[in-house]
């Protein structure tokens, strides 16, 4: 089971401190798929060692997937956070759209309009806030087909003040 | 072992990314990068990391194309935040030696 959780930072939020943090620690099943992303990428771990020792400093990015995929290939457990400070962020969470990442959370969705069905509300607007979530991180939308899958990124959202 | 990569939505068009490697509690490579968006692509300007264990810090100019670079002393996540919270974006402009 995917283990996610979402805790977001928000500081001086009109002047009010409020902390929001967005976790997600991947399963196995993403981590080997993690691992897998970076070896078809670069072939090997070989050729990522090669590229690294060539371009070192030069490109950064590739120091980080070599020790990412080194360790993953050790057992690592892979986790990562989204720490947002924009009052944009917090804007994002209306009461719809919780409801709407709570019935996902409870329920197996299998497209957009499903959740509408499922929510007793109009497609479109189920449909905007879909989008509005997933380019604010907040779920991912798998496509099967011609169907977009929501994904729930988050069992748990704590806002603290 | 713990592989933790965090992102750090800053002021508008800055984050920070950072990948840290825990392993029996200890932190064995760290990399933390001061980005900025360009182009629709977040681009990075100050990197600091020790690998290889050599702590060191580089700064790149807006194409991605390494400026500088120079070595440090080990750096925290806590402090690369307090240096990027004090100088904004006139981090990219500074002497590195001294970051």
């Amino acid at each position: 089971m995917v283990k996610i959780l979402f805790l977001w930072t928000l500081q001086n939020f009109e002047g009010i401190n409020i902390q929001i943090k967005l976790r997600k620690v991947y399963d196995e099943k993403e981590r080997d798929a993690l691992e897998q992303n970076i070896l078809e990428e670069f072939e090997s771990i070989e050729r990522l060692k090669q590229k690294v020792s060539r371009n070192g400093c030069r490109e950064p990015e590739l120091v980080d997937k070599l020790m990412v995929l080194e360790y993953l290939q050790k057992g690592a457990e892979y986790k990562e956070e989204k720490i947002s400070h924009s009052e944009k962020s917090i804007s994002v969470l209306t009461y719809r759209r919780v409801h709407l990442m709570g019935y996902i959370s409870n329920n197996e969705v299998r497209s957009i309009q499903e959740l509408a069905n499922g929510l007793d509300r109009d497609y479109k607007n189920v449909y905007d806030d879909v989008n509005i979530l997933f380019k604010n991180g907040l779920i991912d939308l798998n496509k099967e087909g011609k169907r977009r899958i929501p994904i729930l990124k988050a069992d748990n959202i704590l806002i603290e003040f | 072992m713990k592989i933790y990569r965090k992102i750090y939505e800053l002021r508008n068009k800055e984050r920070l990314e950072s990948v840290e490697i825990i392993k029996d509690g200890k932190r064995i490579y760290y990399s933390y990068n001061y980005q900025i968006l360009k182009d629709n692509k977040w681009r990075i300007s100050v990197r600091w990391d020790n690998f290889q264990k050599k702590p060191h810090v580089d700064s790149f100019d807006e194409n991605g194309n390494l400026q500088s670079s120079s070595s440090t002393r080990e750096k925290s996540l806590k402090e690369v935040l307090e240096l990027i919270d004090i100088f904004g974006k006139n981090i990219v402009s500074m002497d590195i030696t001294k970051l």
